[in-house]
């Protein structure tokens, strides 16, 4: 441990520990642009000059380590003085276009700005600029506005070190320096969105967020990607009920820095009809609009005219831990169903790189660790059985979910579930074919719209936040299992109401393989 | 103060360059004699000599061998700088063409003295084609006579050298960027720590030596610290190669013992200035160093005297400028070097430069401003010291200085829209900077 004097403040940080992190302790932030604490550092953006008392020059915060007794100026006229310096070498050749940049609000560059700008230039000259590469897309999901560029070669040690593809690199020298991409070679990698993230100005934007939204218009919520079964944290940035983008949290223990680019895009999914209203299919065979009392009605008849035998459940691997659980207590502990599995698609294998080890997420759904530890081991050949051989024999057959598996969408698979007498399917996905077959279909809600946890692969359990509301009469899937319950069991106390956290500590003390889910958590994320 | 030839000893002999005129003057038995020796031994002889870098710096060059780690668990490595290409300086030029083997066996000498089993490298600049064939020629011919290679003198050292050709980036001269050029990487210097001695070449301990300090080490090893420390004033010692240009009658590499005054360089032994006109300004050491004026160049040049006058010895580049050169001019032309070669990767040095150039460019136009002579002088603050690499400190070497000392000249062309009378630019605009 270095014991070190940050503007006046004595901290206690570890020895080798750069000046830009040692201030962190200080609570002093140290204004950086190339610097990145999960790549190497380069020293090149000249922004983060501090003074430290017994050396003659200005030092690059990123690349002078600490050591015992160090008496460190991060804001002193001197150093101002240096930085207002390099904020203008960085602004003269910027074209300055924040009204129409993507970036601006979320802008490294246009926050030091504000600090360190000067409200006139001096500089008299042509700005340098870069033509023919203001708006090029140098993969399928970055495009490069190059005259935004501050050279500080972030994106390029993201693909250097991180997913080890190098497709950036600088081109020609001094001012004319260019960060581009080799002939014939785009910058295409599983990754390759996280370049947008970690550039500090708008010269790298995503072309699915490209002129769609002003950030500070962005509502943002925490969540997990559902991706896959890594759990990316992430921020879902949304607004008036649309999601507009993923955006990466950072923990060192599951994603870093960093979102994959089919998780980052994976709220696409969504820009679909959704189910907002139950639908019934009645004697006539007519599927229309109806109510709720309607849908509970029907599916009442249809429970109580049949026994648990001829009941079955397909859980989904996109449920919650707590939707799992409320779903045990209905049908296995109320209804006595026998017959519950859970599925999850292959997918992948999808590599993430955490601080410190690298993730292999290899399945289509982000829970089903989770659900599959409430529901019991060794379920999912149930569900292989109901797709594959068809539901002969079943009165009723609850789909907690459409989009459990890709072979739901199958046509062969809907008629085989088709079979079962009474087939009632929660979705939000209007377009489903599940949803077109079913005979009650009840409006459920996307990951946005609800709240719980998630079981990632390496056991960690993490949280989701409501981001919005759900829409229409669509109501939170923990709801439409405690309107099910209390329709078909009044004096149950378990379904009088269906609060995630109250569920979760139940969940915790009922079943032992959820005993130890505080532990596996950040603390963080609670 | 008479010139004296002791690293310019053999050039003026036909045939210089073959290892025969080499050998009979006495070649490789300071090799010889080193291999005998202890390595600590003649690190501590290189440390008795006070020999400082010829490169610019002029750092003690026994002290930078002392830095090297001893078992480090990669391969030491030796680089021999010889990436001249600071406009103003031609003097390892010499050397190379003339003597190479004096720079091989200066090699051997410090390869040994540094590690057991080195490696080592010649970086020269890709457009010295010629020396790279020299120096290659020379390679086999002294691998041919059992200099380099297995088991060298029967000392059971082996050393090889490996001559590396640059591609023409000024930039590579820097200690750091020339590592990485070597690598293979482009040529952008590297944030320091860790320094070259511990984390150098493919992560090897490195000493990165210019061409003509290696080339002192064989006297000091066959004649002494003591005979080396013979020239010069104590810690400024040893033979120096001076390369005077610009406006003298007679141009040229001189050796003198170091701190030669330079006055006496300029008027007694270069014959004074073109024409006999009148001097203006002196560069004391390549386009980096500020410039001195006419009243300020009775001064010794060696590396404290230079660096007490403001300036600094560099590599001993002395560019005369005489009173028809126009400073705005000349200063441009070294500004547009520098922008030219800056690597483009920390931000004063990439903007700052070419800012600079544009707005010397714009003066020598006609098109300068009442405030550009205070932002220069303004902007160079903000570049100098806060640069990556020194390249920023360089470029604004001339500005300032000469932006001081000539603040007339500026106002007049900012005012008359022209250079001072009597004053020419010197622009060849009809050849254009090389695409390189």
């Amino acid at each position: 441990m270095a014991k070190v004097t940050i503007d006046g403040t004595e901290v206690e940080v570890q020895e080798g520990l750069n000046v830009i992190e040692a201030a962190k302790a200080a609570d002093v932030h140290v204004p950086h642009f190339c610097y990145h604490p999960s790549l190497t550092v380069v020293g090149q953006c000249r922004m983060c000059l501090v003074e430290v008392e017994g050396m003659p020059k200005l030092q690059a915060g990123c690349s002078t380590t600490v050591k015992d007794g160090m008496k460190i100026h991060v804001y002193n006229d001197k150093v101002d003085k240096a930085r207002k310096g390099q904020m203008e070498f960085l602004l003269i050749n910027h074209p300055l276009d924040c009204p129409i940049c993507d970036k601006a609000g979320e802008c490294p560059l246009q926050d030091y700005s504000f600090n360190y700008g000067s409200v006139t230039s001096r500089y008299g000259e042509f700005k340098r600029t870069y033509p023919g590469m203001d708006r090029t897309p140098i993969g399928p999901h970055v495009v490069q506005n190059m005259n935004r560029c501050i050279h500080c070669t972030r994106c390029i040690r993201f693909t250097q070190e991180i997913t080890g593809t190098s497709e950036l690199a600088f081109f020609k020298r001094g001012a004319s320096t260019e960060v581009g991409v080799f002939p014939d070679t785009p910058l295409d990698n599983w990754m390759s969105a996280c370049v947008t993230d970690i550039c500090p100005t708008g010269a790298l934007t995503t072309r699915e967020f490209r002129f769609e939204n002003r950030v500070w218009n962005l509502d943002s919520a925490e969540s997990v990607c559902n991706g896959c079964d890594v759990g990316c944290n992430i921020f879902i940035g949304h607004r008036n009920g649309q999601i507009f983008r993923y955006r990466p949290r950072v923990n060192p223990d599951v994603n870093d820095h960093w979102l994959c680019d089919f998780g980052r895009f994976s709220h696409e999914r969504y820009d679909t009809d959704r189910v907002v209203v139950p639908k019934v299919r009645n004697e006539d065979d007519y599927f229309g609009i109806s109510t709720w009392t309607e849908a509970l009605d029907s599916i009442g008849k249809a429970v109580r005219a049949t026994t648990s035998e001829k009941m079955a459940v397909i859980a989904s691997a996109n449920m919650t831990n707590e939707e799992a659980f409320l779903a045990r207590k209905l049908f296995a502990d109320r209804l006595g169903v026998k017959s519950i599995g859970v599925m999850v698609d292959a997918i992948g294998p999808i590599r993430m790189k955490a601080r410190t080890e690298w993730l292999v997420g290899t399945q289509g759904a982000p829970n089903f660790r989770g659900v599959e530890r409430v529901l019991g081991e060794g379920t999912s050949k149930r569900v292989d059985d109901l797709l594959t051989r068809g539901a002969e024999g079943i009165d009723v057959l609850f789909i907690t979910d459409a989009a459990f598996s890709e072979r739901a969408k199958d046509p062969a698979v809907v008629a085989n579930l088709r079979k079962a007498k009474m087939l009632v399917v929660l979705s939000w996905d209007a377009t489903h074919p599940l949803a077109d077959s079913a005979d009650v279909v009840l409006p459920s809600t996307i990951h946005a719209e609800k709240e719980g946890t998630y079981t990632n692969l390496q056991g960690r359990i993490q949280r989701i936040f409501q981001a919005f509301p759900p829409k229409g009469q669509t109501v939170t899937d923990l709801e439409i299992y405690r309107r099910i319950g209390a329709h078909l069991f009044p004096e149950a106390e378990e379904f009088t109401t269906a609060d995630a956290a109250d569920l979760f500590d139940d969940m915790r003390a009922t079943i032992p393989a959820m005993k130890n889910a505080e532990e596996a958590a950040p603390a963080e994320a609670w | 103060m008479e010139p004296i030839k002791v690293l310019t000893a053999n050039v003026d002999k036909p045939n210089s360059k073959s290892i025969e005129v080499y050998l009979e003057g006495g070649g490789y038995e300071a090799a010889r004699k080193a291999l005998q020796m202890k390595p600590e031994e003649i690190v501590q002889l290189v440390k008795d000599s006070e020999l400082r870098g010829r490169g610019g710096a002029g750092f003690p060059t026994g002290n930078k061998w002392g830095f090297v780690p001893k078992n480090a668990p990669k391969p030491t490595y030796l680089l021999c700088n010889a990436d001249e290409a600071e406009p103003g300086t031609f003097k390892d030029r010499v050397i190379i063409e003339k003597d190479p083997h004096l720079l091989l066996e200066g090699m051997i000498i410090a390869a040994y003295a540094i590690a057991s089993n080195p490696m080592a490298y010649i970086y020269i600049r890709g457009e010295f084609h010629y020396g790279s064939t020299v120096l290659n020629k020379a390679i086999e011919e002294a691998q041919a006579k059992g200099f380099l290679g297995k088991n060298i003198f029967g000392s059971g050292f082996d050393f090889d050298i490996t001559v590396h050709r640059g591609a023409g980036a000024y930039i590579c001269g820097e200690e750091t960027g020339l590592i990485e050029s070597v690598e293979g990487h482009r040529g952008q210097p590297r944030v320091k720590p860790p320094f070259p001695a511990v984390v150098g070449v493919f992560g090897g301990p490195t000493v990165v030596q210019n061409v003509e300090t290696l080339s002192c080490v064989p006297f000091i090893i066959s004649k002494g610290p003591d005979w080396f420390k013979s020239f010069g004033t104590p810690k400024n010692t040893g033979p120096k190669l001076y390369c005077v240009s610009g406006r003298v009658k007679k141009p040229g590499v001189y050796e003198f013992p170091m701190g030669v005054n330079l006055k006496e360089l300029i008027y007694d032994h270069c014959g004074g200035i073109v024409g006999d006109r009148k001097l203006k300004a002196v560069i004391p050491g390549g386009a980096s160093a500020p410039m001195l004026k006419p009243d300020e160049i009775d001064l010794p040049l060696n590396f404290d005297a230079v660096m007490k006058a403001g300036s600094m010895l560099g590599s001993a580049g002395v560019i005369v400028l005489d009173e028809t050169v126009c400073i705005v001019d000349a200063v441009w032309r070294l500004s547009k070097f520098f922008a030219h070669e800056s690597c483009g990767q920390c931000t004063p040095c990439r903007e700052g430069t070419n800012w600079m150039e544009s707005i010397l460019d714009r003066l020598e136009r006609g098109e300068g401003r009442q405030q550009d002579a205070d932002l220069l002088l303004d902007m160079a603050d903000n570049i100098g010291g806060k640069s990556l690499c020194a390249l920023g400190d360089a470029a604004i070497g001339p500005v300032i200085s000469s932006v001081k000392k000539f603040r007339d000249e500026y106002l007049y062309h900012v005012t008359n829209k022209s250079c001072m009378p009597g004053t020419t630019r010197y622009r060849r605009l009809d050849m254009p900077v090389a695409a390189h």
